[in-house]
């Protein structure tokens, strides 16, 4: 890989440069490298060689420094916003950007915590692995009830690039037959809890209209491509060196390098795209080596945009020419503008007393999943939104660390804390979040990062739908729960929190009509047709599910296109 | 089979392994659960290339360094009061688990100056309650006598909501805690996640290799080792 880096060349024409190496990037540089383009890959974070780099990976306990307590000082300094999120800890720490390098700014009253990565791979190192197709409906869905532009492709459209990227990156679950929660290629589910079998009984009997199934989760229950089944050691984000999770490191990355067409080149840091506006394309990027502070530009025929969501944009937004004085890809002026992320306020939990006697071995890293029940097939009486969520369900044992919180001192609170406490059932709900035109990004020209980008400002609120919406979470999970056969229920609070799904997409939207949308049905610039922008930003509506999947599929089928368009010459 | 797996991974701690032999002995452990897997023969093959030690058997017990925060008297104060909260009864107690050189750590390298003096001020406060209440400093009281002044500490700081069900973590509530959470969290999170707590007071298994979410618990049986929630 070294040898590589040092042939990324300023002096030749790349076939393609795709900017980012996470979710997307990865898939895009397997795609394109292995229909015989020449890739460059462009990663602003660290190196990070699998399988051997994961400095946390099964850390003994009492390795972690402060015995896992949270880093308060140092955190507060350098990394403010990454250390809320629930993958960070000691272990994890090297996967995340600091706050104090890369600073945001955000609109006062406003609280979008977001969560960035520090190395090649991105946020495939950290994700939460949960993997679903997007429904028919989620497709349909702008269209119908006329907010936002409507979706240029539809599910059938997409497919078969599910079908084709689950192949690869394995995803586990169970097929369900729903028309709105469509199967996919699955390896074996894994095993549920005793008590998630009995609340699936339950929920059959009692709440008929619910669907309970195991999440579909993009860890290995059969070996792939070299890569092994979980070993349920149950901390995922740390790193995986058996490569049973998918991340790029694991999957995409060694597919791509396997083709000999790819040239990897970290802490290489976009700021640009060029423009040339005699052939009306993109010419290549304007990196800054993060090592030495220079920078240089290197060429392609064809760009991917996978920088992530909100860097996607603010890439766009600085790349500043004569004929697009907003950003390139922007004369629609929509580039920064509906940002979305899914409604994650609720946690409804229920504490059991069945079950008392079962226990586990191994930590499973996956929970269940309730898909989107309300809203199908038109607007259900009693709800007063649209759309709708799906509920991902966690049974948790208690331990000490919940169970320290009790009085009491010497050996009946050591014993009482030694054994496991009740279990309880956490209902966390995602909601599709509506695309608004104020939601977004812009950049402050006045203000530069550690790796010289203007700082961007963020803008994200949700409007009545997600309010009444989280309302109705709380009222189902109340039934739910008690059609499940919780003795307690300890319902969402209701109080203000940041938005932080970690879900956030559009900013670059596609659509049909290039006046109010930035890419088309294949992800391609309206305005420079070699340019592509396959990540979260291309995202017209926000749909339910974990999105990750779907800009993996949307990514495979645009670099398909691109693909062919080069072929052809048409690039 | 849990006790070979358990006596190798203190095998492995704190000294250098080479990764081939943690691996195969892992694979071993787990009953060859994941001895087939491709992957991992990948894996070995190309520890003996690049003659990278796998980090976490590398790393050491964060207690196992040099840390001189507290004076002689302190640090029996603070032994005598963590040994009180969580006693050697026939399982180890925070005295065997070194929770008292832990706190140390913490004091020196992880509280900032107003959670140190809100430390030091709950010392101060156990000998003064001991004074009253038995008329001798906390570490001169018998055991009974000192479980009686961590109560009555308690008893006048619990209208707090640490202690609520579930409560919140001292980390992320600094500058609204009393001593009482903040010493009970340290000194159980200390005490859980060492070495001999998570071996000898909980049960410990860093390679289940399987899964299975329907076996028996006995009445007496401990939790698992905590691993976070990601």
């Amino acid at each position: 890989m070294t040898d590589k880096m040092e042939q990324a060349a300023t002096n030749r024409t790349y076939d393609a440069i795709v900017i980012g190496s996470g979710m997307t990037g990865g898939v895009a540089a397997r795609e394109l490298t292995e229909k015989g383009m020449q890739v460059l890959m462009l990663e602003r974070g660290t190196a990070l060689n699998h399988p051997g780099e994961y400095v946390g990976e099964h850390a003994p306990n009492w390795s972690i420094p402060f015995g896992g307590l949270a880093d308060y000082q140092n955190n507060k300094n350098d990394y403010e916003v990454q250390s809320k999120s629930y993958a960070f800890d000691e272990a994890t720490k090297p996967h995340w950007i600091k706050d104090s390098d890369e600073p945001y700014l955000q609109e006062e009253g406003t609280n979008f915590e977001w969560m960035r990565g520090a190395r090649v791979g991105g946020r495939s190192l950290m994700w939460g692995r949960q993997t679903y197709r997007w429904g028919p409906h989620d497709f349909a869905a702008n269209a119908e009830d006329g907010h936002g532009v409507d979706w240029p492709v539809r599910y059938d459209d997409l497919a078969p690039w599910y079908s084709h990227v689950e192949k690869y990156i394995g995803v586990s679950g169970q097929k369900e037959g729903l028309e709105s929660f469509p199967d996919g290629e699955f390896q074996k589910p894994m095993e549920m809890y005793a008590l998630e079998k009995r609340i699936k009984r339950r929920l059959a009997r009692h709440a008929s209209d619910i669907t309970y199934t195991i999440g579909r989760s993009a860890v290995l229950t059969e070996p792939l491509e070299g890569r092994s089944p979980c070993h349920y050691c149950g901390a995922c984000p740390r790193g995986c060196s058996t490569g049973s999770y998918f991340s790029t490191q694991s999957s995409t990355l060694p597919a791509a390098m396997k083709t000999g067409n790819l040239t990897l080149r970290p802490e290489s840091a976009v700021q640009k795209i060029l423009y040339d506006s005699a052939t009306g394309k993109a010419t290549g990027v304007q990196v800054k080596d993060m090592k030495t502070g220079t920078s240089f530009v290197y060429k392609a025929r064809i760009i991917f945009l996978n920088a992530s969501t909100i860097h996607s944009a603010q890439i766009l937004l600085n790349s500043k020419s004569a004929a697009f004085p907003n950003g390139l890809a922007n004369s629609s002026g929509v580039v920064g503008r509906y940002l979305m992320d899914h409604n994650e306020h609720s946690t409804n939990m229920g504490i059991f007393f069945d079950d008392i006697d079962r226990y586990f071995s191994g930590k499973r890293p996956n929970g269940c999943y309730i898909p989107r029940f309300r809203n199908l097939g038109g607007q259900d009486e009693d709800a007063d939104f649209l759309r709708g969520y799906g509920i991902q369900c966690n049974v948790v044992r208690l331990d000490h660390r919940f169970t320290m919180h009790q009085k009491g001192i010497g050996a009946d609170y050591k014993e009482a804390l030694r054994k496991p406490g009740p279990w309880v059932f956490a209902m966390s709900a995602f909601g599709e979040c509506l695309p608004y035109r104020e939601n977004g990004i812009t950049l402050d020209e006045s203000k530069r990062d550690a790796f010289g980008m203007p700082l961007v400002k963020v803008r994200m609120e949700f409007g009545e739908n997600e309010h009444k919406m989280r309302s109705d979470v709380t009222r189902q999970a109340d039934r739910i729960l008690k059609a499940a056969g919780a003795v307690a229920i300890i319902p969402d609070d209701g109080s203000e929190k940041p938005i932080s799904a970690i879900h956030e997409m559009g900013t670059v939207r596609m659509g049909k009509d290039p006046r109010t949308s930035a890419l088309n049905g294949w992800n391609q610039s309206h305005d420079t047709p070699n340019l592509f922008v396959t990540d979260g930003a291309a995202m017209t509506s926000s749909g339910n599910v974990n999105p990750s999947l779907t800009y993996m599929a949307l990514t495979a089928r645009a670099a398909d296109h691109a693909a062919k368009l080069w072929k052809k010459g048409e690039l | 089979m849990v006790v070979e797996k358990m006596a190798f991974i203190q095998g492995a701690t704190g000294m250098s392994f080479p990764r081939r032999d943690f691996l195969l002995a892992t694979a071993t452990a787990t009953g060859g659960a994941i001895l087939y897997s491709k992957g991992l023969a990948a894996m070995l093959a190309d520890s003996e290339h690049s003659g990278h030690d796998l980090p976490m058997v590398d790393r050491v017990a964060y207690i196992d360094q040099p840390v001189d925060a507290f004076s002689t008297e302190k640090r029996e104060l603070v032994s005598a009061m963590a040994e009180t909260l969580l006693p050697r009864t026939d399982t180890p107690g925070a005295i065997d688990a070194k929770v008292p050189k832990f706190l140390e750590l913490l004091y020196d390298q992880w509280m900032a100056e107003p959670e140190k003096q809100l430390f030091d001020q709950g010392l101060m406060e156990a000998d003064k309650q001991a004074q009253a209440m038995h008329r001798a400093t906390y570490t001169g009281c018998s055991a009974e006598d000192q479980k009686a002044v961590l109560e009555r500490m308690e008893a006048d700081q619990s209208d707090h909501a640490w202690f609520n069900f579930g409560g919140t973590s001292v980390a992320d509530n600094q500058n609204d805690i009393p001593f009482m959470a903040l010493f009970k969290e340290i000194t159980v999170v200390g005490f859980f996640m060492s070495e001999v707590g998570a071996q000898q007071v909980l049960r410990y298994d860093m390679m289940p290799g399987t899964f299975d979410g329907d076996i028996g618990l006995g009445y007496d049986e401990s939790s698992w080792a905590s691993v976070p929630f990601m």
